[in-house]
């Protein structure tokens, strides 16, 4: 796991992002109830019903319950975990993020752009109103979250249909593509002389790292493309440490933070209130 | 190793070099179309929540025909955006003085409304009143976290120019973060007992 550290450690030195940052709290599920507001079974009731819909229309709703704001405004919180997570589709920004805070005993639904034309601001406002404010008053916080779900998904209905092609997690996907990407290409630089071998490993190296990484990927594609290129070049020579791609462990993906959504951003739309 | 394994590492490195430095100079202009995007978004969200305004007036002039000089007050500050010219704001100083001025004066504007609403219970009860105060509120938090975002993005692209500009070219400038106020952060509460 060293390594991959470094190597997450150095992609974040590109982006320009310390890794040692305030942490948002990481969204694991589709439902985090971290305030313990449900029962397990309750909790995944309300999963299955927000994947089975994710399945059919690529919206991705996520409910998060915490314990304490800490001081920090709903809004911006809120929205820091939306777009940590990046719940939506990129560039259709279709996700949701329910957000509700025990004890300073406050709720929100952020919405996404692509979202917004149906679940507008007032009728998010309206859902917090009528779905979960009176059942949050009675401690009711399962009714509650499931009639606002239930509302939600109403509002949201016909906007968006799910691409056919949806199937694997994309981000662990990738490594292992570039992993085996960047493996063949050394492989095959052993076939030149040296000088050749490392221009052909690093510019390939460099080329499948944009590929799948874009800007940040591409430098440090092009130095596991040369080292890789200078391990097969040195073990063809005789007496090799095997091929360069069992160094990659496990590399990590080109966000330092946890994108367990598929690229949705979110601007702040949505609405607050209490209970 | 003989000398053509020599020159051949030679040349790999060579090739390393000039990739990482092209690669460093696309993360730097990644970077920094990032922030003129978050920019944008965050002039988009000040320009929908202006849009708001001569609605707001209209339904409050409604129920509160006499209170022509708060109302006055509050088209007349938004039309002061409309002087501003924002073309280059993402990099300019003096024009997002300008802007954080004219949301000053909206602002206090609001609040002088949202008093003398509180005079009038039947407008405070109407549908559409309602409304748009939820309206009010969500282009509100939209101008406050696009402003957030955006001071992200110039904190990535600083960060990332301070830590390699010593290889990328020198017309990478760094960014100014958007000063807000202290206190306007808050957006003016337009709470009428939620």
């Amino acid at each position: 796991m060293g390594f991959a550290r470094l190597v997450a450690l150095g992609l974040s030195l590109w982006c320009g992002v310390a890794l040692w940052a305030k942490p948002v709290p990481q969204m694991t599920r589709r439902v985090e109830d971290l305030a313990q507001l449900l029962s397990e079974s309750q909790r995944t009731r309300l999963e299955q019903k927000l994947l089975s819909q994710e399945k059919a229309t690529s919206n991705q709703i996520g409910i998060l319950t915490i314990p304490t704001l800490d001081g920090e405004s709903i809004e911006d919180f809120a929205n820091k975990v939306a777009n940590a997570s990046k719940l939506g589709q990129k560039g259709r920004d279709n996700g949701v993020l329910i957000v509700v805070a025990k004890q300073d005993h406050k709720m929100r639904i952020e919405v996404g752009p692509g979202l917004q034309g149906s679940l507008t601001d007032s009728l998010a406002g309206q859902i917090i109103q009528r779905e979960m404010k009176p059942r949050f008053r009675d401690g009711n916080y399962y009714a509650g979250l499931d009639g606002a779900v239930d509302k939600v998904l109403l509002a949201v209905k016909g906007e968006y249909k799910a691409d056919s092609s949806h199937g694997f997690d994309g981000e662990s996907f990738e490594s292992i593509l570039f992993m085996c990407g960047v493996g063949f290409v050394c492989l095959i630089s052993r076939l030149f002389s040296m000088g050749i071998g490392l221009t052909i490993g690093t510019a390939f190296g460099a080329f499948l790292g944009y590929i799948f990484f874009e800007w940040e990927g591409l430098v440090l594609g092009a130095v596991f493309g040369f080292i890789g290129a200078f391990v097969a070049q040195m073990s063809f020579r005789g007496g090799g440490s095997g091929s360069g791609s069992s160094w990659f462990s496990d590399s990590s993906s080109s966000s330092s933070s946890s994108s367990f959504g598929d690229g949705g951003s979110f601007d702040g739309g949505g609405s607050s209130g209490d209970w | 190793m003989n000398s053509k394994m020599i020159f051949g590492i030679v040349v790999g490195a060579v090739v390393l070099i000039a990739v990482a430095l092209f690669g460093l100079r696309a993360s730097a202009i990644s970077l920094d179309e990032g922030k003129n995007t978050a920019w944008g978004n965050y002039q988009a969200s000040i320009q929908r929540r202006n849009d708001l305004v001569p609605n707001l007036v209209e339904t409050v002039k409604g129920y509160a025909a006499h209170e022509q000089e708060t109302l006055l007050a509050v088209t007349e500050a938004r039309n002061q955006f409309a002087k501003i010219d924002m073309k280059g704001a993402a990099d300019n100083r003096e024009i997002q003085k300008r802007i954080i001025e004219a949301n000053k004066q909206l602002s206090s504007a609001m609040s002088r409304l949202m008093v003398v609403v509180e005079k009038y219970p039947d407008l405070k009860a109407n549908q559409n009143f309602l409304d748009l105060q939820r309206q009010l509120e969500g282009t509100e938090n939209r101008v406050n976290q696009t402003r957030r975002l955006f001071n992200e993005a110039v904190k990535g692209y600083n960060s990332f120019i301070r830590t390699w500009g010593f290889c990328i070219s020198s017309s990478f400038k760094q960014a100014q973060y958007f000063e807000a106020e202290p206190g306007s952060e808050k957006a003016p509460k337009i709470n009428f007992g939620k």
